[in-house]
């Protein structure tokens, strides 16, 4: 068994693929606890879809491709906000709007320039192999930021989900912290896009601490297993891929996702092997 | 409850576990080097899984270098001009997109672990710039056929090579110290390299012209000879005989297109694929359904209205669309436009299948000569 992770990863791109991965693996997951447990998680798919017409602007006007995304995604945020203030609709109706809005835009910008060379094909699925030195400072950065800033705002986080309202008699200041964790949503996506695409960066936000909250219930402890599921879905993901010559990031994404099925599955046979141990013994 | 959670916890870490071993026993019976596969090809956007071919047998042939060819036309090429003096594995399968393929893993490292890698350059395999730049840096000697040749703009002009960006990334941005370590030129962003506005300083599509790739042939004989273990004088003398075949095929080609007269030399292609072609057979591209270097562009409905009329204004016979890109659109504007306009797909980016008439460079151009010539010759 050891053969199928070391051949997988005998070169130096296959490598840093696994690096690259691994970091994104960490920051998406850890904020990602916070997604699964605020339901966030239609806000996330849709921030990760909406950082497409800056990567669009930015490739055609040449700037930076990072800095184009962070500004699609402040602009999402914006939107979704002006909506959920200004109107009585729900939250998921203004995230979904904004979704279909900044996507629609990115793909009508993109179909507009004469001479967008495709890398498409890259934002939406990932390019791990093609994980430049820049995007991995960038990923360690993020991920930096990411621990702090959940280190720093976790008693207020915690006041946030358990009641809002309580928590502004706290002084926790509900509205900031609200701000900040989709900041660190926004930053995760923007910093991870590269690795696993727009399209499944999703999956690692989200399934591995679903995986992670089935079991534990402590919130700390939830994001390290987050983390290691995280963890196991690039690594058995990318010597999967390897292997079978899949695609890199569909095959992480459907790991993460498999896990947590695998897992769901086991609790349910535990749990039902034990209701059957008790009604056996009399 | 809390059993519950303990006993569940448990079996999840063996059933994952049980997931992990059997994965890792199904490849326990390979070997143990890393196998280089003799041609494993998967387009990742299509999520073509081919099956895995499993370590071949030559892999462990240590005397032979080891050539990797990203295109396939290059790859037959490569193959003709090294006969038995290398083994060649060429990435690109027959009828992918050059534009837009992505290699594998394996095949990126096959790239890395290649005793020479050889590309078309120009920026035209899009789908693995950055795995192109990375290979390079990790010191894997690179062959760019693109870079023996002085490159056409696309509007006919030439390029000298003091502007041309290609050379400037080679010089500057490939040396092995400053690319692992700096960040990218500040020019422009990190994609800002792989967009074609970048290098539309030159037309990449430059195996067209079989006069031109005998330039390029002999250079890479060079290039190949001057690697470790191989026999130079055979080298000189596959390569002179593959050129020999490439100064016939020129020949033969200016004879099958001598019957088309000079006001017919006139091609409505696919995307910007036949500037070299039109040089060296004074033909004239006035227009192309994606009016682009690349197939990842697309053209406005105000484009495509324009090239209607033109098409119906001079009569034009024919579009050539690629056998490796959709037809489509360039069915849909042919029979929009009145008059008779068939679409014909030439081999302009990729080899044909075993049996098409154009599996190899020799016939693929010689076939391509020969649609045209059938498509254009008044009659």
């Amino acid at each position: 068994m050891w053969n199928f992770f070391a051949d997988a990863f005998a070169s130096d791109i296959t490598r840093r693929a696994l690096v690259g991965g691994l970091i994104a693996a960490t920051t998406t997951s850890l904020i990602g606890t916070w997604v699964v447990l605020r339901g966030l998680a239609f806000f996330g798919d849709a921030m990760a879809h909406g950082v497409l017409p800056g990567i669009a602007l930015a490739v055609i006007w040449g700037f930076d491709l990072t800095l184009g995304a962070m500004a699609s995604a402040i602009v999402m945020v914006f939107g979704i906000n002006l909506v959920h203030r200004t109107t009585r609709l729900g939250d998921d109706t203004g995230i979904g709007l904004l979704f279909v809005g900044m996507l629609a835009l990115g793909v009508v910008i993109i179909s507009r320039a004469d001479t967008f060379a495709g890398d498409l094909t890259a934002f939406l699925f990932g390019d791990v192999l093609g994980v430049r030195d820049s995007e991995m400072r960038l990923g360690l950065a993020a991920l930096a930021v990411t621990v702090v800033g959940l280190v720093l705002g976790h008693r207020s986080f915690l006041a946030l989900s358990v009641n809002r309202d309580k928590a502004k008699t706290l002084g926790l200041r509900p509205g900031i912290a609200h701000f900040v964790m989709l900041a660190l949503l926004a930053l995760s996506v923007v910093a991870s896009f590269r690795v696993v695409g727009t399209l499944l960066v999703f999956g690692l936000l989200v399934a591995p601490p679903a995986t992670a909250v089935l079991l534990v219930r402590r919130i700390p402890v939830a994001m390290v297993l987050a983390v290691a599921f995280g963890w196991l879905s690039v690594v058995l993901g990318l010597a999967i891929s390897y292997h079978a010559d899949t695609a890199a990031s569909a095959t992480m994404a459907g790991v993460a996702v498999a896990q947590f099925f695998v897992v769901l599955i086991a609790i349910e046979l535990g749990a039902s092997f034990n209701r059957r141990r008790r009604i056996a013994t009399p | 409850m809390r059993k519950i959670l303990t006993l569940s916890r448990v079996a999840a870490i063996c059933s994952l576990g049980v997931l992990a071993v059997a994965c890792g026993s199904d490849d326990t019976t390979s070997d143990n080097t890393s196998a280089t596969p003799s041609e494993t090809t998967v387009e990742i956007v299509t999520a073509d899984t081919a099956g895995t071919t499993g370590p071949t047998d030559t892999s462990s042939n240590d005397e032979l270098p080891t050539i990797v060819v990203t295109t396939n036309i290059l790859g037959d090429i490569v193959t003709q001009t090294v006969g038995d003096l290398a083994e060649v594995e060429v990435i690109m399968p027959a009828g992918a997109d050059p534009h837009d393929f992505a290699p594998s893993a394996r095949q990126a490292e096959s790239m890395e672990n290649a005793d020479l890698l050889v590309t078309n350059g120009a920026g035209f395999e899009e789908g693995m710039l950055v795995i192109l730049e990375q290979v390079e840096s990790s010191g894997t000697p690179v062959f760019s056929f693109a870079e023996q040749i002085e490159l056409i703009e696309f509007f006919g002009e030439e390029h000298s090579d003091d502007e041309h960006s290609d050379d400037e990334h080679s010089d500057e941005e490939h040396s092995d110290e400053e690319h692992s370590d700096e960040e990218p030129k500040p020019s422009g962003t990190d994609d800002a390299d792989h967009s074609s506005e970048e290098h539309s300083g030159g037309d990449p599509h430059i195996w067209n012209d079989p006069s031109r790739m005998i330039t390029a042939v002999e250079a890479f004989g060079v290039e190949f000879a001057s690697l470790d273990g191989v026999d130079a004088a055979a080298v000189e003398a596959q390569v002179q005989s593959y050129v020999d075949k490439l100064i016939a095929l020129d020949a033969e080609m200016e004879n099958t297109l001598s019957t088309i007269p000079a006001e017919q030399r006139v091609l409505v292609t696919n995307h910007e694929v036949f500037g070299y072609f039109a040089d060296r057979f004074s033909f004239e591209v006035v227009g192309a359904v994606i009016p682009s270097s690349t197939t990842n562009a697309e053209s406005s409905t105000a484009e495509v209205e324009a090239l209607v009329d033109l098409i119906e204004q001079e009569q034009i016979p024919a579009i050539f669309a690629d056998t490796s890109s959709p037809t489509r659109l360039a069915e849909a504007i042919a029979s929009s436009a009145s008059g008779e306009v068939r679409v014909v797909a030439l081999y302009s980016e990729s080899l044909g299948e075993p049996g098409s008439g154009a599996d190899t460079y020799l016939t693929m151009m010689a076939t391509n000569a020969t649609l045209i010539a059938d498509s254009l010759t008044p009659a």
